[in-house]
């Protein structure tokens, strides 16, 4: 039987820049021209660190963290083709760490992986017959367009799914907190709360912007309101103390839906104001501390490792690409 | 493969992150799993052209813990305390291997599943299949029972046990003992063949002879232990031998009728009181049943035991050697019994004798000649022919000897005499030298002896019972020997007769069936060539300088270190049909150790023969 695409040639890029890189591409998004309320909850010449009171301890919090790797860019070369396009063979992950308040003890919950092969547009996972996906087990998923930033998308979007699920899987009850690395999404469930450790996109302005350096360990900002296509809640907490340093640093924020009461974002504002201070690494360990906090960062150590060797996977490949 | 993995003695899996070898593995533990330092284990590897998987064995030389996913020392803090660390506690355990079947020595595959090791597998860790003849010897931890090849004590393959040890806490004559209950308690057969084992019968003719060196410890052997529990009792059923006192023999009982059969039996002997004429025994001995021992001066000459007054390394001196066995010929040539009195002799010229009185015939002494009835007497009339008063020497005895030599000889000699030395173990009277055929077990106390009288009982016992089986040339019955305090009597410096006699036994005497066990603080100090001919070696807890000498390199590493540490009651045990050491525990002996350990028998008796009266009265 003679299939056309069959006898397309799949090779290996030499060599590319991207190979091993553990992307990040967490905190873009908002728009510059978002607009924020910062009057939900005090009026801006009011703003100020607010202690805060707990209602009841939370028993259980989660923290969920997802990764992603590049692995290897693919060439095909079919026959009808003038010159080969790029495919990406990459790796994502996510997982859950859950901390037991009552027993004094985190443990991984879940811990996912997925080998990915994303094709371009326009290119079928035919192509692909004659790699021997025996040696390094793989899916196969689209891009919608077949530029290098199209397939990352791609995979940063797989990466999001995983951790969606993962939140979705959380058998959550009311009083558990269930943080997630980077900003809340509009398919998290309403119960995730983002946290954002970079402080790189303003929304603040005036005095609210003032006040948020200025917030001591153990205070938060009052709630603020990030409107747009999914409006959120959001405040700003201190979770590590930094003498000698600018007031942003050891500053993270969070965020969490709009759809929430107001009642029900106090209480998880008061909750992270309270117990992710205690997440957070002492400065020494860690060159991102003390936003990067302790669980997230154990997670991806955790989820990296599960990748696997990462010289190993290109071994596999070229055994899988060449040896057929 | 599945087979063996689902096996419910699975503890874990063989550790991929560091190379396995020929040699060693670690093993990853299962979380409702545990592995201790001893325990055994076993791996099967699929090893391509082999028909079955090749089964790895080896021993646990150390357990280790860790978090895994900790990079600082105090993120322990944030696991333990806040617990906000997520990581997993884990529990490894290093393994040397200890054998392969087959004998194809390839690595145990990384993630191969470890099981324990029991039943036919953990014989097969121990080569428990590869004995010829196994008895028991102990319990491992799991209260399995642990083997010795007989093949390799008793003279057939090997010879001779060594038992190196701290005093007091190492349990040395105590596992002697034990091991001696057990060998002369049981049938231990070849389980290659249905035929009578010639040396597993006669083992219950074995004889031992047993020197009580320090306190009374041996002298408890028929006494009931206070200290012996059911504990100890379960033991010794699982080691199938029933445990019994050995039964006292006295040398007055003629018929031993009384003795129980497949209980072995003792004697005890001890040297008279040396301000008595008659057996009395032992100043310190709070016991009865202990019978005098002496030698007459006939028996002296006649044994040539005047070699075994000298044994004091400095005494080796080429000219004394000389004029020693000078003496000794004299002695003998010149010596003749003395009518009335057993034993007693005067000293008359071959030339002067009666043609009627030729040969060992009794002699009444003439006037002028001094009877030799005990040692003092003995030199005295030594010291008239070589070293006489007014006149010179006779010529027979001292030929050219210089006069230093022959006052330093004699010096020696006096000193030795002296009734507190051996001056109570000569004397003449009737014969009361060690009767070793009287009972399995012949316990000589010499305690009490001054250590010059130490070395010439052991001495003069050794050559015996060595001499005995030259004569025969049969290996059975087994004679064995237990020497406490090796190291005093065969040094690792120095020469001396024993010593010589000691090397010869341990060389020669596995043909012989002259068994040696040999106690000693520490094996450094034992001649080598003694130590090296021990087949059996058994360790107690050990000094730690001395754990780290190169006489213990029969043990692993991780044995050694523990070696420090071992409790009474449990011993490593190294035998040449097993290249592993063993780690084993030995129940309580039902006889006691120490006087405090006696059950009160007599007592009850009386309160028995009371009842029984009374209640006839009424």
């Amino acid at each position: 039987m003679v299939n056309p695409v069959s006898k397309a040639i799949v090779s290996v890029s030499a060599w590319d820049p991207g190979y091993g890189t553990n992307l990040d591409f967490k905190d873009f998004g908002d728009s510059d021209s978002v607009e924020i309320d910062d009057s939900v909850e005090y009026i801006a010449r009011d703003w100020r660190g607010i202690e805060t009171a707990l209602p009841s301890d939370p028993l259980d919090i989660f923290f969920i963290d997802g990764i992603q790797r590049i692995e290897a860019r693919l060439e095909i070369f079919g026959e009808n083709d003038v010159v080969p396009r790029s495919a990406l063979l990459g790796a994502v992950g996510a997982g859950v760490v859950h901390w037991d308040r009552r027993l004094m003890k985190s443990r991984f919950k879940e811990l996912l992986h997925r080998r990915l092969v994303v094709l371009p547009v326009g290119v079928t996972p035919e192509t692909l017959g004659s790699l021997d996906s025996s040696l390094l087990p793989f899916e196969i998923r689209h891009s919608k367009g077949s530029d290098f930033t199209d397939l990352q998308d791609a995979m940063q979007k797989q990466m999001s799914e995983l951790e969606v699920s993962l939140a979705k899987s959380i058998d959550y009850e009311p009083g558990s907190l269930v943080i997630a690395d980077g900003r809340v999404r509009r398919d998290h469930p309403v119960f995730v709360v983002g946290y954002i450790k970079s402080n790189e996109r303003q929304y603040l302005s005036g005095k609210p912007a003032e006040v948020v350096p200025e917030i001591k360990l153990g205070q938060r900002t009052p709630i603020f309101r990030i409107e747009g296509s999914f409006p959120r809640f959001s405040w700003y907490i201190r979770v590590g103390d930094i003498s000698g340093g600018h007031g942003w640093q050891g500053i993270a924020r969070l965020e969490v839906s709009a759809e929430l009461s107001m009642d029900e974002v106090a209480s998880y504002a008061a909750m992270t104001t309270e117990y992710l201070p205690i997440a957070a690494p002492p400065l020494h360990l860690d060159p991102r501390a003390p936003q990067n906090l302790i669980p997230i960062g154990a997670l991806e150590r955790e989820l990296r490792r599960g990748l696997g060797d990462a010289e190993l996977v290109n071994r596999k490949l070229r055994e899988a690409v060449y040896m057929r | 493969m599945s087979e063996q993995e689902a096996g419910t003695d699975r503890v874990g899996r063989v550790v991929g992150d560091s190379r396995t070898n020929t040699q060693e593995f670690r093993v990853i533990v299962d979380d409702e799993a545990y592995l201790a330092v001893d325990d055994l284990v076993v791996v099967y590897s699929d090893v391509p052209g082999l028909e079955s998987p090749l089964a790895t064995y080896g021993v646990v030389t150390e357990s280790e813990s860790t978090y895994e996913g900790v990079s600082y020392e105090t993120d322990v803090r944030r696991i333990g305390d806040s617990g906000v660390l997520p990581a997993e506690r884990i529990r490894t355990a290093s393994v040397s291997i200890t054998r392969m079947i087959p004998e194809v020595w390839t690595a145990p595959l990384a993630g191969e599943v470890v099981n324990r090791a029991t039943g036919p597998s953990r014989d097969d860790a121990l080569y428990v299949d590869d004995m010829g003849r196994s008895m028991p010897v102990g319990l491992a931890r799991d209260g399995s029972p642990v083997y010795l090849d007989l093949d390799f004590f008793d003279g057939t393959k090997g010879g001779h046990m060594s038992i190196s040890g701290v005093s007091g806490v190492a349990t040395k004559t105590t596992f002697a003992f034990f091991f001696l209950r057990m060998l002369t308690g049981g049938s231990y057969k070849r389980k290659t063949t249905d035929d009578h084992d010639m040396i597993g019968h006669s083992l219950q003719n074995t004889r031992i002879l047993v020197f009580n060196v320090k306190g009374q410890d041996l002298l408890w052997l028929d006494k009931p232990s206070l200290e012996f529990s059911d504990i100890d009792r379960e033991m010794w059923d699982k080691l199938g031998v029933e445990p019994t006192p050995f039964q006292l023999v006295q040398a007055s009982d003629e018929s031993q009728a009384s003795l129980k059969p497949n209980i072995p039996s003792v004697s005890f002997w001890a040297p008279p009181r040396g301000d008595s004429s008659v057996d009395s025994v032992l100043p310190n001995a709070n016991r009865t049943g202990v019978t005098a021992f002496y030698w007459t001066p006939r028996e002296f000459i006649d044994k040539g035991l005047l070699q075994y007054v000298f044994t004091d390394a400095s005494d080796s001196r080429n000219q004394l050697q000389f004029l020693l066995e000078r003496v000794q010929a004299q002695l003998r040539r010149w010596a003749v019994n003395v009518a009335g009195t057993n034993g007693a002799v005067v000293l008359r010229h071959p030339s002067e004798r009666e043609s009627s009185q030729e040969g060992n015939k009794a002699v009444a002494p003439r006037s002028g000649e001094q009877q030799i009835h005990n040692l003092e007497e003995m030199v005295s009339v030594v010291r008239s022919y070589i070293d006489p008063d007014d006149i010179d020497p006779h010529p027979d005895w001292v030929g050219s000897i210089e006069r230093g030599t022959v006052l330093a000889f004699l010096r020696r000699l006096e000193a030795a005499s002296r009734p507190n030395r051996l001056g109570s173990l000569v004397r003449s009277g009737s014969q009361q030298s060690i009767n070793r055929d009287l009972a399995t077990v012949t316990v000589v106390d010499i305690n009490s002896l001054h250590e010059l009288a130490q070395r010439f009982v052991v001495g003069v016992l050794l050559k015996d019972t060595f001499e005995e089986k030259e004569e025969t040339g049969k290996r059975t019955p087994l004679s064995i020997i237990v020497l406490d305090e090796m190291n005093k009597y065969a040094p690792a410096q120095g020469e001396s007769p024993i010593k010589d006699m000691l090397i010869d036994i341990a060389q020669r005497g596995r043909s012989l069936g002259v068994l040696l066990i040999g106690a000693q603080q520490s094996a450094s100090r034992v001649a080598p060539d003694v130590m090296e001919n021990a087949s059996i070696r058994v360790a107690g807890r050990l000094d730690p300088a001395e754990s780290e000498r190169n006489q213990y390199g029969w043990m692993l590493p991780s044995t050694r270190a523990r070696a420090k540490l071992l409790k009474p009651g449990t011993m490593v045990l190294g035998q040449p049909a097993v290249p592993l050491p063993v780690v084993l525990n030995f129940p309580r002996t039902p006889w006691a150790t120490r006087a405090e350990e006696r059950a009160a028998e007599t007592d009850t008796d009386l309160f028995e023969n009371l009842d029984s009266s009374l209640s006839e009265d009424i």
